[in-house]
């Protein structure tokens, strides 16, 4: 029987489900709403990660005829990349308890 | 004006079109909105970042056929170690060994030590995953 390998999820991929998690976000967005958490520097990057484990979805936006440059995208959580972040957070909590607590 | 212009030739030289697409071409694309020197740095990191991403997935697909490679590299130098035993004045195959193994002649020793280390250099090359393209329906 094959092991089935478990998803894992850092920090900044929480934070960013946690503000994809309303609505869709451009990536400079999600760094102005997160307070410092997320880097400009990075973001893409994690996001980029986060697509391929399937975390989020990225489309690019509708533009206008004759815009000039490369499009810009629209990222939103799916449904397994919150599924995922909630399923860590009860881990981190029920770790969190002491033994007395946890009986 | 169109901001990040080579930046893109760069970026789709280097990379597979998935990779410059989700993690590099979204921050070229902030360029139009900002392109400040802190822009440019964001886009270099995610560059750099997307380069080491793509090098580690195909080294690893490079390694999984470790096997196999090691067979051809050793075919290769197998071959020029010869070429090079004929040159070394007609030195047959059984003291050329005898030579490696007693270490007798370091100059030989590592004349065939670099002929296995070039070997590695056209299998790698032509075994190195080729740049993924996005397919048309993608």
């Amino acid at each position: 029987m094959s092991e089935t390998r478990l998803p894992s999820i850092s920090g900044s991929e929480s934070v960013i489900l946690d503000l994809l998690e309303t609505r869709e976000h451009f990536g400079l967005e999600l760094v102005d709403a997160s307070r410092g958490h997320l880097k400009r520097g990075s973001i893409y990057v994690t996001l980029g990660r986060m697509e391929t484990k399937g975390f989020v979805e990225s489309r690019q936006e509708e533009r206008t005829p004759g815009a000039i440059g490369l499009p810009r995208r629209l990222y939103r959580a799916t449904a397994y990349g919150l599924k995922v972040r909630d399923a860590y957070r009860l881990l981190r909590e029920a770790l969190a308890l002491k033994p007395a607590e946890a009986q | 004006m169109m901001h990040g212009g080579w930046l893109i030739r760069i970026g789709r030289t280097l990379l597979h079109e998935d990779t410059f697409e989700l993690m590099v071409a979204p921050a070229i694309a902030d360029l139009q909105v900002e392109g400040s020197a802190a822009a440019y740095v964001a886009v270099w990191y995610s560059l750099i970042c997307a380069w080491g991403a793509d090098f580690d997935g195909d080294a690893r697909l490079v390694f999984d056929d470790a096997g196999m490679l090691g067979g051809l590299v050793a075919i290769q130098a197998s071959y020029y170690s010869c070429m090079l035993m004929l040159l070394a004045a007609g030195v047959n195959a059984r003291d050329a060994i005898a030579t490696v193994l007693s270490g007798d002649s370091p100059q030989f020793v590592a004349a065939v030590a670099l002929v296995f280390i070039a070997s590695t250099v056209p299998t790698l090359l032509c075994f190195w995953p080729p740049r993924r393209e996005l397919s048309p329906d993608s």
